[in-house]
């Protein structure tokens, strides 16, 4: 228990939110798919649904299999070949959407920030930190979240609040008139199938402390993803309509430009800026985590550290290839039929096998499990044990045993101490 | 010459001497080369005695009156134990005797058995209020050079049992007494067994202070945390203690370590805690501000000047240019030029004497600035940024090193990338802080509900009820204020 | 541990290298010409002419790093040309001897010409899709017929044009009545809204009688000085007709969030002076046998600033008679602006469209929206009902100076 890094459910609430946030913060796909009309804001909300709906099979998998890291429990369902086939087929998914992010983070900079900077230096700039995150391991990764993720909720809040002057309540009307009910729920379902964080949530989980759960942390970082991602469009959508935010490449950059009166607050849209690129590094790094991660729990080669440097060399590497460096390519992401359908069938349809290959083969993976679990739960009480003072050392009447404060008593009146 | 010592000193018989005489002449062969040191044979009616001492370091008054005049009475019986008026031990070995000696007491050769008694005086500092933690409310006394006026001032703090003091001595030439403090109900154990572990590994020369203990103990010498803390007053450590911490103690210096330091305690003062609940707040606010203008400004403020001027407002912008018309620099060297320029004022004002200091000082602020200024030299924002920065990290004195290192590094990361510079120099100051783990802890631990009571903020005294859970393993309950219900009782 | 410490040098060695050695995005703000006000204009070839005012600072620096603020600063003008907006930018870059920087622009001006024929859709693309430039710009129709007459105009005090004009239209947004102050985030909103058509600014640098004054040019010719009244209505990206004041008061009335404006209702032959705060109306729209019908209902609230009339403003039984009054003067000049665009315009700027859309069942208005400005609004019926309330009379009850003798 020393050696593994321990997570808080909060923690692991905010990494899971933070990066799914990230979509909304670039490019708000949403306001493109379905009726891509004033109506996103519902699609956005009737995505929730789906996303718990799609995210179901993992959840259920992964409460089965509480103390197996992920490959440990692709390896128990399928068999030691079949579970480290299903992990490398994760690794590629990771680190797709390692370079995916990439691309994302770097074109955006040069579209809106340094425009004649070089591709090459921007990727540096990004990769080098990621790497550096990855690195140091989830227990940094998930502290550095509690820091980053609240300022991030923050900016979001705040440019909600400030541009409320200009916003104007008819850009969201006609509510629902202009949209036919199957292009919300088709709008809804590929904005659910963007949302790749589970497999977050089931690869940190197994470091998640004592008396957290899992099932907490993903409710809480729906709330907080739900409730920011509907802050995120409807500020928008007042603000720009919903037209002109569509032409946008990044809508809610373009709308903190707007808000600010000419007074007090003016051009925020460097904070927009700075949260925006520490979430996108925070999400490289989780990810690249996690592709390292599995390759080395797949090879048991060395240690998940040195994973990260060829993993980030090569992504570099695909980021320089001249289709990538051209804007259209990142309209491949925006579409969906590209994207969403890979997370859809990683995400989704994978896990749902998994789940049933469990099913079929309950009888002979549960003894397993149970044998896990009494391991887990031995090395618990050992540690239990372990940390209690050691009763020799204590002198006779402190009452350390207890967890009672151990407050002095006023001596009793005829002990004054000794004059010097 | 190091072989040469140590051969001699290997070379010292082991054995006490059987005759005075003999005595006498062991030890001169040892210590007779030093004119400091006393070595006096005489006779009392019984046998002869020999005294050792070492001068300006013993009391000669008591020496005299409680040692050499009993045993020169003429009624002396032999017997020490009625004669000698102060406490006495007996030292077997002739190492022991030796160490007696060096350590200030007066030792006593007698019928074949040696007494050491505990007779030291010397000159020392007295108790003064440390310069650099000064408070306007607190205590004010601070530790000395003497470590029994620190174990004594320590004792006066925390007057319970489980306030346990270990000594070591380490230092081959030294021989310096270092005592290793913790409260035994509390103290992480984890923390304690690698501190006292690594400490009876140190094999070297000498520890004149507590500076060498810390850059021997520290795990990554080029890190800017080594998750030790310093401090020079008795109720900060005391403090320190009852958070589950331990203390290091060297004879020979006033600064005390507490091992290990978490970062939100370099902003944290004794004065917050005595100190109400709103003014304690609005301190720690104003040096968390501080903090972040020291670090951030000149970076920003040269990442967004240099590459996003569409974020400026019009009229600095205007300003901005009218002020850097004329002058030969870049924005991001003219700010670099200054930065370096303050932290030498800054240097220089701390090493010269305090009057001519002053006005070096005030002279080097205003006039330097003012004339480079009229000289075309740098422009009025940039002197303005550099002046916000540095007096802001006047206010948060424990991290002068760490805010000097990353406001050049900010500096230098905003002037080649702009926002993107600062954001990536942001993300990775916050993961060295984050990744830090001094003897297992981490500095910057995230704050469940207990520990985030007094982190950032402070509530009211009354709230915090438990001790820092990411240090204390055990025993966390600090104090019951409140009943079941979780209303406060008083 | 070397090889770690290898690691971390050559990679700090490659960044330093790296970055130092091109200067790409970064630029030194005394490098920049500042660009606030531009003027599109069409020349009869058919190229366009882009005139721009650049801030201008003195050369030295003598007390001006110790005194601060903007004294002893002008602007310039010039011209640049090119067939394309974008080529204009290269034209810039061998008539300016700094890099132009159009992120601070207050104002874009279009000549009368330009907007009637070609329309501005060409050059809004070409700012929208630029990083810098925001939205923030307003937009101005210019009446003039030179309009590089505006450049010339006397600015009262201020040293820029974009500048006096940004505060004007800043600060007055509220206030104005006989004009509305555009800016390029309202007209690009406005254009993609169906059902609605965005307006426009308008301004004019005309002769003034007796100039003021600027201490120390007594001597100076007769100067010009900038009017901003009036409204331009545009269909699509093209202006199709101008609104004078009075029109334009409608627009603002309808549209425009007012608070404390002056203005004057006339009672007989005298006048009443108010200050006027709307709400926003409620449209009802309905549709009977391929007919739209528009009932607008506004609610005003006056102050009585001024009473040249013999009406006593604290009473309640002569206020009801002014409402009344005040109720058939807005009715009417809403009802004849109204019916003039149907009628000259044939252009909804008012948002009845949107309305509609909001109100009706959406087949409905999938099937008529192509052809809404041009039929049904045109033919609407409209009907318009103002309900004004006198809220309060100023400091004093009847009218100065009657009851004095």
């Amino acid at each position: 228990m020393n050696k593994y890094p321990s997570i808080c459910q909060n923690q692991l609430a905010l990494m899971i939110a933070g990066s799914a946030l990230m979509f909304p913060y670039s490019f708000m796909p949403v306001l493109r798919t379905g009726p891509a009309n004033q109506d996103a804001w519902i699609v956005m909300l009737c995505s929730i649904v789906f996303i718990i709906a799609l995210n179901a099979p993992f959840l259920i998998l992964k409460n089965k299999f509480l103390n197996f890291d992920f490959v440990e429990m692709n390896e128990a369902i399928l068999g030691k070949i079949g579970g480290k086939f299903v992990s490398l087929i994760y690794t590629f998914f990771a680190f797709s959407c390692y370079t995916a992010c990439m691309l994302i983070a770097t074109m955006y900079t040069r579209i809106y920030l340094l425009v004649e900077t070089p591709q090459w230096i921007v990727l540096l700039f990004v990769i080098i930190p990621a790497m550096y995150i990855a690195t140091s391991g989830a227990g940094t990764i998930a502290r550095l979240a509690t820091f980053i993720e609240p300022y991030i909720l923050l900016t979001i809040f705040v440019f909600c609040v400030v541009g409320i002057n200009n916003m104007e309540l008819f850009n969201i009307l006609p509510i629902l008139k202009d949209s036919k009910p199957m292009d919300i729920v088709e709008g809804a379902f590929f904005t659910a199938a963007r949302f790749s964080e589970i497999l977050i949530l089931v690869v940190f989980s197994i470091y998640l402390r004592r008396g957290h759960s899992l099932n907490k942390s993903y409710f809480r970082s729906l709330a907080v993803f739900g409730v920011s991602f509907f802050i995120i469009v409807i500020s928008t959508i007042l603000l720009l309509s919903s037209g002109v935010a569509k032409l946008m490449h990044a809508p809610f950059y373009v709308y903190s430009r707007q808000v600010g009166g000419e007074d007090l607050l003016q051009r925020l849209q460097v904070f927009n800026a700075l949260a925006w690129i520490m979430g996108t590094i925070l999400k490289l790094s989780i990810y690249s985590y996690m592709a390292s991660f599995f390759l080395y729990k797949v090879t048991n080669f060395k240690s998940q550290k040195f994973f990260v440097y060829p993993l980030s060399l090569l992504a570099f590497v695909v980021n320089m290839l001249p289709f990538m460096q051209r804007s259209a390519t990142l309209d491949l992401f925006k579409q969906d039929t590209t994207y969403p359908l890979f997370v859809l069938f990683i995400a989704f349809i994978v896990p749902l096998l998994l789940l049933i290959v469990y099913l079929i083969r309950q009888k002979s993976i549960k003894p397993i499990i149970d044998q896990r679990n009494q391991a887990v739960a031995d090395a618990e009480a050992k540690h239990d044990a372990a940390v209690q003072p050691k009763p020799g050392n204590a002198p006779k009447n402190s009452g350390q045993n207890s967890n009672e404060a151990n407050i002095p008593q006023a001596p009793p009146p005829g002990d004054s101490p000794q004059q010097a | 010459m190091n072989e040469q010592t140590q051969a001699v000193a290997e070379a010292k018989p082991k054995k006490i001497a059987s005759s005075a005489a003999r005595f006498e002449k062991q030890i001169e062969e040892v210590l007779g080369k030093s004119f400091d040191v006393v070595i006096y044979r005489f006779k009392t009616v019984l046998e002869e005695a020999v005294i050792i001492y070492i001068d300006g370091m013993v009391n000669k008054d008591l020496v005299d009156r409680d040692i050499i005049k009993p045993l020169k009475l003429q009624d002396f019986n032999g017997d020490v134990n009625l004669t000698f008026k102060i406490p006495f031990i007996k030292a077997d070995t002739f190492d022991k005797v030796l160490t007696s000696i060096l350590d200030g007491n007066a030792v006593v050769y007698y019928n074949k058995s040696v007494y050491s008694m505990d007779v030291k005086m010397f000159e020392k500092r007295g108790v003064e209020t440390p310069p650099g933690e000064e408070v306007n409310r607190g205590p004010k006394e601070g530790f000395t050079e003497n470590i029994g006026t620190n174990m004594s001032m320590l004792r006066r703090k925390l007057k319970t049992t489980n306030l346990i003091f270990e000594k070591i001595v380490i230092g081959k030439q030294s021989n310096t007494v270092i005592v290793l403090t913790y409260l035994d109900n509390i103290v992480n154990r984890d923390v304690l067994d690698q501190v006292r572990e690594k400490l009876k590994k140190i094999n070297t020369d000498a520890i004149l202070e507590t500076g060498y203990l810390e850059q021997y103990l520290e795990e990554k010498p080029f890190s800017l945390f080594s998750g030790i803390g310093l401090s020079q007053k008795p109720d900060v450590v005391a403090m320190r203690l009852l958070n589950g911490k331990v203390a290091i103690m060297c004879d020979g210096t006033p600064h005390v370590l507490t091992i290990p330091e978490l970062f939100i305690e370099t902003i944290h003062t004794s004065e917050e805690y005595y100190s109400r609940t709103i003014q304690a707040n609005i301190t720690r606010f104003l040096k968390i501000l501080a903090l972040a203008l020291s670090i951030l400004t000149p970076g920003v403020a040269v990442a967004i000047i240099t590459f996003h001027q569409e974020m400026l407002p019009f009229t600095f912008l205007i300003t901005l240019i009218q002020a850097t018309q004329g002058t030969p620099l870049t924005e991001a060297s003219e700010l670099f030029f200054l930065a370096i320029m303050f932290e030498l004022l800054k240097e220089a004002g701390l090493r010269m004497p305090k009057i001519i200091g002053a006005s070096i000082t005030i002279v080097g602020g205003l006039v330097l600035g003012e004339t480079a200024m009229r000289a075309g030299i740098v422009g009025a924002p940039s002197v303005i940024f550099v002046a916000i920065a540095s007096v802001a990290s006047l206010a948060v004195t424990n991290l002068n090193e760490f805010g000097i290192v990353y406001r050049f590094i900010f500096l230098f990361l905003g002037s080649i990338m702009g926002i993107l510079g600062i954001s990536v120099g942001i993300v990775i100051m916050l993961t060295q802080l984050v990744s830090t783990e001094a003897f297992g802890i981490p500095i910057l631990a995230t704050f469940n509900k207990e520990e985030v009571k007094d982190s950032f903020i402070r509530y009211p005294l009354k709230e915090i009820e438990f001790r820092p859970s990411t240090v204390v393993k055990y025993n966390l309950r600090r104090s019951r204020l409140k009943n079941e219900k979780g209303e406060s009782i008083l | 541990m070397i090889k770690k410490r290898l690691w971390i040098v050559v990679m700090i060695i490659i960044m330093l290298v790296a970055t130092m050695s091109g200067r790409w995005s970064r630029q030194e703000p005394k490098n920049l010409a500042i660009g606030i006000a531009y003027l599109y204009e069409k020349t009869d070839e058919g190229i366009y002419s882009i005139t721009a005012e650049i801030v201008h600072l003195s050369g030295t620096n003598e007390s001006g790093a110790a005194t601060g603020g903007q004294s002893g600063s002008l602007s310039i003008i010039r011209n640049f040309k090119g067939p394309t907006v974008s080529e204009t930018v290269r034209d810039t870059e061998v008539k300016v001897e700094k890099v132009f920087f159009g992120s601070q622009n207050r104002v874009r001006f279009f000549s009368e010409e330009l907007a009637r024929e070609d329309g501005i859709l060409d050059i809004l693309d070409f700012f929208v899709r630029d990083h810098i430039a925001d939205e923030r710009p307003y937009l101005f129709v210019v009446k003039n017929e030179k309009p590089t007459d505006i450049f010339e105009a006397d600015l009262g005090g201020s040293a820029r044009l974009g500048e006096h004009i940004h505060h004007i239209a800043s600060k007055r947004q509220d206030t104005v009545l006989t004009t509305t102050f555009v800016n390029t985030l309202k007209f690009v909103r406005e254009y993609y809204c169906e059902g609605m058509q965005p307006v426009i600014s308008v301004v004019e640098a005309k002769e003034t009688e007796a100039a003021y004054k600027t201490p120390g040019m007594e001597d100076e010719p007769k100067k010009t000085e900038l009017v901003f009244e009036g409204l331009g209505v545009m269909k699509g990206a093209k202006l199709v007709g101008l609104l004078s004041e009075r029109e334009a008061m409608t627009y603002t009335l309808l549209r425009e969030d007012i608070k404390g404006a002056h203005t004057s209702i006339p009672v007989g032959e005298k006048e009443i002076g108010v200050k006027l705060s709307n709400s926003r109306p409620k449209i009802k729209t309905s549709y009977e046998n391929g007919r739209v019908k528009i009932n607008i209902d506004l609610k005003l609230k006056l102050s009585v600033s001024e009473n040249e009339t013999e009406y006593d403003v604290s009473q309640y039984r002569d206020i009801k008679i002014l409402e009344n009054i005040a109720n058939n003067h807005f009715r009417k000049e809403i009802e004849s602006t109204i019916a003039k665009i149907q009628r000259e315009y044939k252009s909804d700027i008012f948002g009845f469209g949107m309305h509609f859309h909001v109100q009706q069942k959406h087949d409905l208005w999938e099937s008529i929206k192509e052809e809404w400005d041009d039929k049904y609004f045109a033919e609407a019926d409209i009907t318009v009902k103002v309900d004004s309330k006198i809220v309060f009379s100023g400091e004093t009850r009847e009218k100065f100076g009657v009851n004095a003798r």
